[in-house]
């Protein structure tokens, strides 16, 4: 290697210092293409190979594929499940979201006081994080079913448990499931964004005579938004990409009441086989979830002009 | 006016982390409990089992495919490990020092796969591997894998390059090292920490591994821990006790790493969400 290629400056400075011209070279190439070429594949190129797969009637049980045009995205459009799942999608979401970021948020104010065992209660906050989806699914079925523990007690006291049996009651079960699982990933973004904040502005708030509640609500919650708007914008893109948890716990049911835009176009998919219809929820799905990363990448550059 | 001092116990803050550890402890100790309970106490109320055994453990790898599917994911996760680690190194070190033409695109495009899970995708990398003879093939789903652990673990490692001064490497480079040397030897020995970071996310993470492999990995040996579960509650949706055993089963060695490395664990999720 050539020593005369100057260091660079961390990225997000200004470039090279005056005096030392910039010379491309092919070094951060060479360094980047390994990985980039797994990612440019897997992603670039198979979203690419997927718009094309839109716009054809491919399927598995079909002999032959042909080009026809805008026919998948018209059925979809006129597809009441597709509407259907989406609006189940647009549930579960904002569920998982919404419960997730509260209680999340809220656990990491709890934490962020001092007291012995901080860490351990922390560390227990994420062990759901860290349970294979299905283990969790799976357990929650034992748990949930119509002739498990719970219900089985409760039978005892003649009371009817069967949430996983009713339409609104397994998407709660699956809302509530996820839940569990996510709210330790906030908990920990939150609190990094909550140790940030200087101890000055929480004493003259003491000062001024604020309530440890309206503290929260007024200085804490406004300081740490925009991490938990971060936060926020992951678990719903991940969230609305789900499948696995749906599988274990409910596997779409009770008649379809649990079946969202993922689940749906897996289904249509590697069950039906009809992979072009497939790949037209898909490319639907993209679209949404490009719109989503592009709030998170606004959300990223607010955060880090408030800083 | 009420003063809160922090280190008087607090019975609100208290009752308040009793309830938290309670919601998230209650459910994995039931589940503990469970799978050492005699399956004929199933639907016992007490919360504690008359005898402890592991009568269902052994039913549960005996009539599933658990031990070998374990050996697989466990192979598929140091595959993946091995892979991502140098890759993101580079890449990360790359991303960090050098300035070059399209970085920022590629950067982008890194950020996007970060954002985006691998199951708008699955049609197409579905096709390339059955034109290409992956379907059924160890080494296909350790490359998906690899690609979805990657971005995630190049952001680590660049965040991380990006919080280490550049004066020092400077120096080198004027003491006659070459510029990747002065990577190597200076850079490198400080990366332990990230490393650990991306390592214990990226098995634990892949460990889950569920809907890429039902897709790609249809014959059912050469599967992962999540499909052997979910076939053994298809099937034997009535043993409550053995499934809890299962379930436990494999997510012994997740949940030991985590707690072996939860510092490192927790330091990559808070810098993987600051991204940027």
């Amino acid at each position: 290697m050539s020593t005369t290629v100057r260091v660079q400056a961390p990225a997000g400075r200004p470039a090279a210092r005056p005096g030392r011209p910039y010379r491309r070279r092919a070094a951060p190439y060479l360094l980047v293409a390994p990985a980039s070429a797994f990612i440019l594949f897997f992603t670039a190129f198979t979203l690419i190979y997927t718009v094309g797969a839109s716009f054809t009637n491919w399927d598995l049980s079909r002999p032959q594929t042909s080009f026809i045009g805008w026919d998948n995205y018209r059925r979809a459009l006129a597809d009441e499940r597709v509407r259907d799942s989406l609006i189940k999608s647009g549930f579960f979401v904002t569920g998982v979201v919404v419960l997730s970021v509260l209680f999340g948020f809220l656990i990491a104010v709890l934490l962020n006081n001092r007291f012995r065992g901080r860490t351990l209660i922390r560390v227990i906050v994420v062990v759901p994080w860290v349970l294979s989806e299905i283990a969790t699914g799976v357990v929650a079925r034992i748990l949930l079913n119509g002739n498990g523990v719970i219900a089985s007690a409760l039978e005892q006291l003649g009371i009817d448990f069967d949430p996983l049996s009713s339409k609104s009651g397994a998407m709660v079960t699956l809302i509530l499931v996820e839940t569990w699982r996510s709210i330790g990933l906030v908990t920990v973004i939150a609190l990094a964004g909550l140790q940030a904040i200087p101890p000055v502005i929480y004493e003259a708030a003491r000062m001024d005579g604020a309530r440890s509640v309206r503290t929260i609500w007024n200085i804490t919650l406004p300081l740490v938004r925009p991490t938990l708007l971060i936060a926020a914008i992951l678990l719903a893109i991940s969230n609305f990409n789900l499948v696995t948890i749906i599988f274990a716990v409910t596997d779409g049911g009770p008649l379809e009441a649990t079946q969202t835009s993922a689940f749906y176009m897996y289904k249509q998919s590697f069950e039906y086989y009809a992979l072009g219809y497939g790949s037209t929820i898909a490319v639907i799905m993209s679209v949404i979830n490009v719109v989503a990363i592009v709030c998170f990448v606004l959300a990223q550059r607010e955060r880090g002009v408030r800083r | 006016m009420r003063t809160r001092t922090r280190r008087r116990p607090d019975w609100k803050l208290s009752s308040a982390l009793g309830i938290v550890t309670l919601v998230f402890l209650a459910p994995l100790l039931w589940v503990l409990l469970l799978a050492l309970r005699p399956q004929s106490e199933a639907l016992s109320s007490s919360p504690l089992p008359s005898v402890l055994t592991l009568e269902n453990l052994h039913r549960a790898l005996s009539r599933g495919s658990l031990v070998d599917l374990t050996q697989n994911s466990t192979i598929l996760c140091v595959a993946v490990c091995l892979v991502v680690v140098p890759l993101s190194l580079l890449a990360g070190y790359a991303f960090a020092r050098f300035r070059f033409k399209g970085r920022n695109l590629l950067l982008f495009v890194f950020m996007f796969s970060l954002a985006v899970p691998g199951l708008v995708n699955l049609i197409a990398i579905y096709q390339f591997y059955a034109v290409a003879g992956l379907i059924n093939n160890p080494l296909g789903l350790i490359m998906v894998d690899v690609a979805a652990a990657l971005p995630l673990a190049t952001w680590l490692i660049r965040s991380f390059v990006l919080s280490i001064p550049v004066d020092m490497e400077e120096a080198a480079t004027i003491d006659g090292c070459s510029r990747l040397g002065a990577a190597v030897r200076i850079l490198l020995p400080l990366t332990g920490p990230v490393v650990a970071a991306v390592l214990v996310i990226v098995f634990v993470t892949t460990w889950q591994e569920f809907i890429v492999a039902q897709t790609l990995m249809s014959d059912p040996s050469m599967g992962v821990v999540s499909q052997g579960l979910l076939a053994m509650q298809g099937e034997y949706s009535t043993d409550m006790t053995g499934l809890a055993a299962g379930a436990v089963f494999i997510s012994v060695v997740p949940v030991a790493l985590f707690l072996l490395l939860q510092r490192r664990f927790v330091d990559g999720m808070t810098a993987g969400a600051q991204t940027g």
